[in-house]
């Protein structure tokens, strides 16, 4: 779990994602909403020619989202998506102990600088299950 | 120790497979219309010549197994007539020959003689045809995609220093690239297609197989195999159409007796018939035989179509369930299949008459002719080959509580796009276009604020996260980078429109109370709403919650909710605690119907807030009838 990771800022709060599984950073450009699809899901945009879903982390995570303007383009096996987020704390390592946490999209939690900071598990955030409810 | 080199041995194994395809449709030939003796002549010349091209390339089994065929098709030469036994063996020989030329062709043997010890020099002959693998026709396809995109965006960027500085060079040659590209773009489309006729080949001798299995006469007809498709359609439907040939045979057609019975000639026919419509291909499989029960056929025109009342799992027009996949039962995956290739299912049956089986297809996947349309300011494509008509929306009707369109004497039922796909939008404009989407049953009018005119767009998936969600073929990249979400028009034809925003006020007359039928059991639903409508009741019914959930968001009207618990997608307690959390319909009466006496399942339903409960065990009309007169009133 530790390695360098991509810190973010969702909700009012942060997390870390590996940044094994982070394709790039991006602006957020024009979204199209899909009626039907789960709330967190703000809709698919157009990243150089790939269609691709971006997904609000923070109501993802059940947190109340802030003005997103940043989307980080995440990829597990087959599976990549756009998470929305409000924006880039910065790119560093993270402890190698982590404390558990109960959210079941997290790895577990870390303190830096005295900041929580959840660690993100990419495997469950792009799970489609974990999208339902809408 | 030389091998043949493996370009000699593939054009054996085309030449060995494309006589053994001869001989057995000659074979088949035989069977039906007696004598032939330019046949036999036919058959004889198609075993040598395959006797000849093993020899040639060393497979001694398949040499001496043509040996053995064209030894017999000599006798029968001679006597010029085949028996019936004869065919019977010659078509196993076929197999065993086909069987033998694919191992021999995977692992060669080596020639009786010695091959030269020089490869063949180049004959210098120019070869008319080329494989390819077909990966890197689909690649070369994506590029010019791609290539296409990246078109229509530099026209988006030029397009508007045209517009200020007035350059007709750099228009012309815009348009000259266009054009260039939509060559390019339809040759590589028509590398791509391949007729029907590429998988038609085991057809006929698997009708002929089933048939005598069944004790049947049946004679297979094969029309339009010329028609183009895409190679990964065809691909797709291969296995749908042979389920539908053996529905055909072994559910269809009548024993040779009871056809005669029925003043029908003893052989049934059965036909595969493929024609483009349009944009689309239409593949159907029909047969002359018994087709559904008229019974069967009212329930259709209730529920919508036949397709659907089949497509039912578990149902099926056999009396007694064989071994062999129902009607229904199959039907439910064909229609499946289908529709995952982008196309729709249609069935047509005259009691007694007969049944016909109508798959619809796209002739491509990768590209797609859409109309482009605004609703709320957001982009969407239909596909043009599923619209009848544009018309602007003047007057609108109601019917059955709807909103509807009159046209050319028909009422159309009216629906807004925003609302059909399950969003919210501003108030449509005054009289605002429509599009009339039909299928061979329905027909729907979609209202939205603006038509963008059509384009050929790539069809994008949405990929695995969102593969769940109904309702879309796809997404296309517009010119100005925004992406289009590809309507399934086969959903917004399924979704009664809502459309509530296209009346002004209708005063809904209250008729009989309605009630909604929720059961994944077809008879159960069936039983229900028979007993149900001899009272008077007016009744809709719905196969699992979410469908009961869509009915009710479509319908207002419904009084009273009767439901099954065990239902797949959504159960009976979930749908019950969905109606309850809804703002709308959070005071409808629910009654819960149950197999289970479990007091688990009472507890559960009770606090859900269900208002009655009755247990299918002690289940009679009368209890039945009661508790809904008394939560609701006759």
């Amino acid at each position: 779990m530790s390695g360098v990771h991509v810190r973010v800022r969702a909700g009012g709060e942060h997390y870390a994602l590996p940044v094994a599984g982070v394709r790039e950073v991006a602006t957020l450009g024009y979204l199209t909403p899909v009626p039907g699809a789960p709330r967190a899901v703000l809709g698919v945009w157009n990243l150089r020619g790939d269609v691709m879903a971006v997904i609000d982390l923070a109501a993802l995570l059940g947190l109340q989202s802030g003005a997103q303007d940043r989307v980080v383009v995440v990829e597990d096996r087959d599976r990549r998506a756009g998470l929305a987020v409000e924006s880039l704390v910065d790119v560093g390592s993270v402890p190698a102990s982590v404390d558990p946490v109960e959210s079941e999209h997290l790895l577990g939690a870390v303190l830096i600088d005295r900041t929580p900071v959840g660690i993100l598990d990419l495997g469950v955030v792009l799970a489609a299950p974990s999208l339902e409810g809408r | 120790m030389n091998e043949i080199d493996p370009e000699t041995l593939e054009i054996a194994r085309e030449e060995a497979t494309d006589c053994l395809e001869r001989i057995e449709r000659n074979l088949l030939a035989l069977e039906g219309g007696g004598e032939n003796p330019d046949l036999i002549d036919a058959m004889f010349r198609d075993a040598h010549s395959v006797k000849g091209a093993a020899g040639m390339v060393g497979w001694r089994e398949v040499a001496s197994i043509a040996h053995g065929m064209e030894d017999r098709l000599e006798q029968a030469r001679e006597r010029g007539s085949v028996a019936a036994e004869l065919i019977d063996a010659l078509l196993k020989a076929t197999d065993e020959l086909r069987q033998a030329v694919d191992s021999a062709s995977g692992q060669p043997e080596k020639p009786e003689t010695e091959a030269p010890a020089t490869p063949p020099a180049p004959t210098g002959e120019l070869h008319r045809t080329m494989r390819v693998p077909a990966h890197k026709v689909d690649r070369m396809l994506d590029a010019i995609g791609e290539t296409a995109l990246h078109h229509r965006r530099l026209e988006h960027i030029v397009g508007e220093h045209i517009a200020i500085a007035g350059d007709d060079v750099a228009e012309e040659e815009l348009d000259r690239g266009e054009r260039l590209l939509d060559e390019l773009q339809d040759s590589v489309v028509e590398m791509r297609t391949l007729p029907l006729s590429s998988i038609t080949a085991p057809f006929p001798r698997a009708v002929r197989d089933l048939a005598v299995a069944e004790g049947k006469e049946v004679e297979l007809a094969i029309s339009g195999a010329e028609t183009q498709l895409d190679r990964v359609i065809l691909e797709g439907i291969a296995d749908p159409i042979t389920h539908l040939l053996r529905n055909a045979v072994a559910h269809g057609v009548e024993d040779p007796g009871q056809r005669e019975q029925a003043g029908k000639p003893r052989r049934g026919a059965v036909e595969l018939r493929a024609e483009q419509r349009g944009g689309m291909v239409a593949i159907s499989v029909s047969d002359d035989g018994r087709g559904v029960s008229p019974e069967l056929l009212e329930r259709a025109n209730e529920l919508g179509s036949l397709a659907e009342v089949l497509a039912t799992a578990g149902f099926s027009t056999a009396v007694e369930v064989d071994n062999l996949a129902g009607r229904g039962v199959g039907l439910d995956a064909v229609k499946s299949h289908v529709e995952a290739l982008g196309g729709s299912i249609e069935v047509l049956s005259e009691p007694g008459r007969g049944m016909e089986v109508v798959l619809l297809l796209p002739i491509t996947l990768a590209l797609l002719h859409v109309l482009l349309c605004e609703r709320g300011g957001q982009p969407f494509g239909v596909p043009v080959s599923s619209i009848r008509e544009i018309v602007s929306v003047g007057e609108t009707a109601s019917l059955g509580g709807r909103p509807s369109l009159e046209h050319r004497g028909e009422a159309i039922p009216l629906g807004d796009l925003a609302e059909m796909v399950g969003t919210t939008a501003a108030a449509l404009p005054k009289a605002p276009p429509a599009m009339i989407l039909t299928s061979s049953t329905r027909a729907v009018a979609v209202a939205c604020d603006r038509l963008l005119g059509d384009r050929e767009l790539v069809v994008k998936s949405l990929g695995p996260m969102l593969a769940s969600v109904a309702g879309y073929l796809g997404a296309g990249i517009l010119g100005d980078g925004r992406v289009a979400l590809i309507l399934d028009p086969n959903r917004l034809l399924e979704m009664p429109p809502l459309g509530s925003s296209l009346l002004a006020t209708s005063e809904k007359k209250r008729g009989p109370k309605k009630v909604l039928v929720v059961d994944d059991q077809f008879s159960v639903r069936e039983l229900q709403r028979s007993i149900l409508e001899a009272a008077g009741y007016r009744v809709e019914a719905a196969r699992h919650g979410r469908e009961a959930m869509l009915r009710l968001a479509a319908d207002p009207s419904v009084d009273i909710v009767l439901t099954d618990v065990q239902m797949p997608e959504m159960d009976g307690l979930e749908l019950l605690k969905a109606i309850r959390e809804d703002p709308v319909h959070a005071s409808l009466p629910v009654v819960i119907v149950t197999s289970k006496q479990g007091e688990e399942d009472k507890r559960r339903g009770a606090e859900g807030g269900a208002d009655a409960y009755i247990v299918k065990k002690d289940f009679n009309q009368q209890a039945l009838l009661e508790t809904i007169a008394r939560l609701v009133g006759p």
